[in-house]
């Protein structure tokens, strides 16, 4: 079962959407509540992709990014960003950060399935 | 010499202070997008069954409650766009494009509900190829605005979408056979949240800024936007796009 | 930007929400199970988060233009205590606490609406600034120059160098590495703004936010 890696400083948002990807997707989820557990846990659980959110404390999303991006056992595991910023700044940097897609707070719940069942696929999961 | 060095710093403080309005407003639409997401997914889930039977009373309730969460973030949107747009932030990615495609793209889309309350969507230039130099992300929103205000606020009839060219501009329009607008309301149509006397029908409730927005985005690309309209004789809406680069 | 018209617009479809949810958690749509209530209510503090933003948003964009009412009317300390009981148990799903010392018969010369929102705003910024499993403490000492209203938090206080400018209108906006520990909603702008509109002073020390309202004769 794909296991997917939450991380966001919002924790009621984190156990909702836990629950939904357990509940009606099957995965897996572990969570985190910030950058620097975030990095933590994807370095010792090993996820199949992360969902990261990008205003959080300790370390933003880019910096999360940037060094899982830079470490070899954690380069190539797909992220979809959460954004709570539609400004076009802010798409442009996420794009330019390297994940996978994005998503923006508040959205659609099948829009977010359908996202991570697309990124899994695409990365042979 | 004075006079001048006043009116420098003038501007620099006015868009300073723009600036921080911005920035102000980010901060804000941010807290405000963090618990709309938290109830939206929380409700919808308690809707979709996930935690339990539900009702179809209480599912009912529960539908309001998810409309009222979207349209509060549609709301959120237009402010931070209006906002951006004051503050001059809006940098328009000006390509050449057939801008006759363009509105027939947005006029199919618009096909199925113009065909639900019964009216005729017209589109005069949908079968020629007129290029412009214009943001085409930007002109798409002018449209769909224009486009979908004019069939909220028309019960019988049309709604015609036009261009003609003229020396130096193209002049589009966007005319209807509905409800028209009173004579002393004219000259606030474009003015920021006024949603006055009109009563709009059924469907999605709007956020009192797209006209305001759309006179922000043509006049950002060098244009001009007028209304036409008499209560109770329908409305004309025109707008122009310079045909070359005009500072 | 944030002008009554648009605060206005803001508050129709929040209406709609926080009205349909206190329906359902009064039981008045029909039973909840456990799990639908635990959810709903969760639900129901961020329905809460968005009106306290919304409420402190009109009350800034009113004093920015200096036409914030105070009505200053008398009433006890308890009423504090009940308006703000909700916090205990949005901070416990943090596993942290909130403590208050005040007598309940306490009477405070303030504008209730205002002072309700200042200190559910200092009392979520104090969970805040502390870390999971913190605490929190709240009381209110009567001074004849005035009550003077402290929130303390466990952990590392504010460092002294942002001490003051914590409570500017751009703070958070110029600082997002700090975050987490910056507040709810416009948090400390409007605070200063309602605290000095009602005559007091506000500021902060360490791990502590502290204001006094004038005692009016």
């Amino acid at each position: 079962m794909a296991k997917i890696l939450l991380v966001d400083d919002e924790i009621e948002f984190v156990e909702m959407i836990a629950f939904r990807l357990a509940k009606t997707g099957g995965y897996d989820v572990v969570s985190a509540y910030d950058g620097e557990e975030g990095l933590r846990k994807a370095r010792s659980e090993h996820p199949d992709l992360i969902i990261l959110d990008i205003w959080m404390p300790k370390k933003d999303g880019y910096q999360v990014i940037k060094e899982l991006k830079g470490s070899e056992e954690t380069a190539r595991i797909p992220v979809i960003f959460l954004a709570a910023s539609n400004l076009p700044q802010t798409l442009e940097k996420v794009k330019a950060a390297g994940g996978a897609d994005y998503i923006l707070k508040p959205f659609d719940p099948p829009v977010l399935m359908t996202k991570i069942k697309t990124v899994l696929e695409k990365n042979n999961v | 010499m004075i006079g001048v060095i006043l009116v420098f710093r003038d501007i620099s403080e006015g868009r300073r202070l723009a600036q921080q309005e911005t920035e102000f407003v980010n901060t804000v639409s941010h807290e405000l997008r963090t618990p709309l997401a938290i109830v939206k997914e929380g409700i919808s889930q308690v809707v979709e069954g996930l935690h339990g039977e539900l009702g179809a009373e209480p599912k009912d309730y529960l539908d309001t409650v998810l409309r009222n969460v979207d349209r509060l973030s549609r709301i959120t949107n237009a402010i931070l766009d209006f906002s951006r747009l004051e503050s001059g932030k809006v940098v328009l990615k000006k390509v050449l494009f057939d801008i006759a495609e363009l509105s027939n793209e947005v006029v199919t889309g618009f096909r199925q509900s113009a065909k639900d309350k019964g009216l005729e969507l017209r589109c005069l230039i949908c079968g020629e190829k007129v290029m412009v130099l214009a943001d085409r992300d930007k002109i798409a929103e002018i449209l769909v605005n224009l486009i979908g205000n004019a069939l909220k606020f028309t019960d019988h009839g049309y709604v015609e979408v036009a261009l003609t060219e003229q020396a130096g501009a193209f002049e589009f329009t966007v005319a209807d056979s509905g409800r028209g607008i009173a004579q002393e309301d004219l000259p606030k149509v474009f003015n920021k949240f006024e949603q006055f006397g009109r009563v709009a029908g059924p469907g999605e409730k709007g956020t009192g800024l797209g006209l305001s927005i759309v006179k922000g985005l043509v006049e950002q690309h060098g244009g001009r936007i007028r209304v036409e309209s008499e209560l109770g004789k329908g409305s004309k809406f025109i707008f122009t796009l310079p045909k070359k680069d005009e500072k | 930007m944030f002008d009554d018209q648009v605060l206005h617009d803001l508050k129709n479809p929040l209406s709609g929400i926080t009205g349909s949810i206190g329906l359902f958690l009064e039981g008045l749509l029909g039973p909840l199970d456990a799990e639908q209530k635990k959810y709903l209510t969760n639900i129901d503090f961020s329905a809460k988060r968005l009106t306290l933003l919304l409420m402190e948003l009109s009350a800034v964009a009113n004093a920015e233009k200096k036409q914030l009412v105070v009505t200053k009317v008398p009433f006890p300390a308890g009423e504090l205590r009940e308006e703000t009981a909700w916090l205990k148990q949005l901070a416990a799903l943090e596993n942290k606490t909130i403590v208050d010392t005040f007598d309940d018969d306490l009477s405070l010369p303030a504008d209730k609406k205002l002072t309700v929102m200042i200190v559910t705003d200092l009392l979520v910024n104090a969970c805040k600034q502390t870390d999971r499993g913190g605490r929190v403490t709240f009381s209110i000492k009567p001074d004849k120059g005035g009550p003077l209203f402290e929130i303390g938090f466990s952990g590392e206080g504010i460092p002294r160098e942002f001490t003051a400018k914590i409570f500017d209108k751009n703070f958070r906006a110029d600082h997002p590495e700090l975050k987490a520990k910056t507040g709810a909603g416009l948090g400390l702008y409007f605070c200063k703004l309602a605290v000095e509109a009602q005559g007091g002073k506000i500021g902060a020390e360490g791990a502590r936010f502290h204001f006094r309202l004038p005692q009016d004769r």
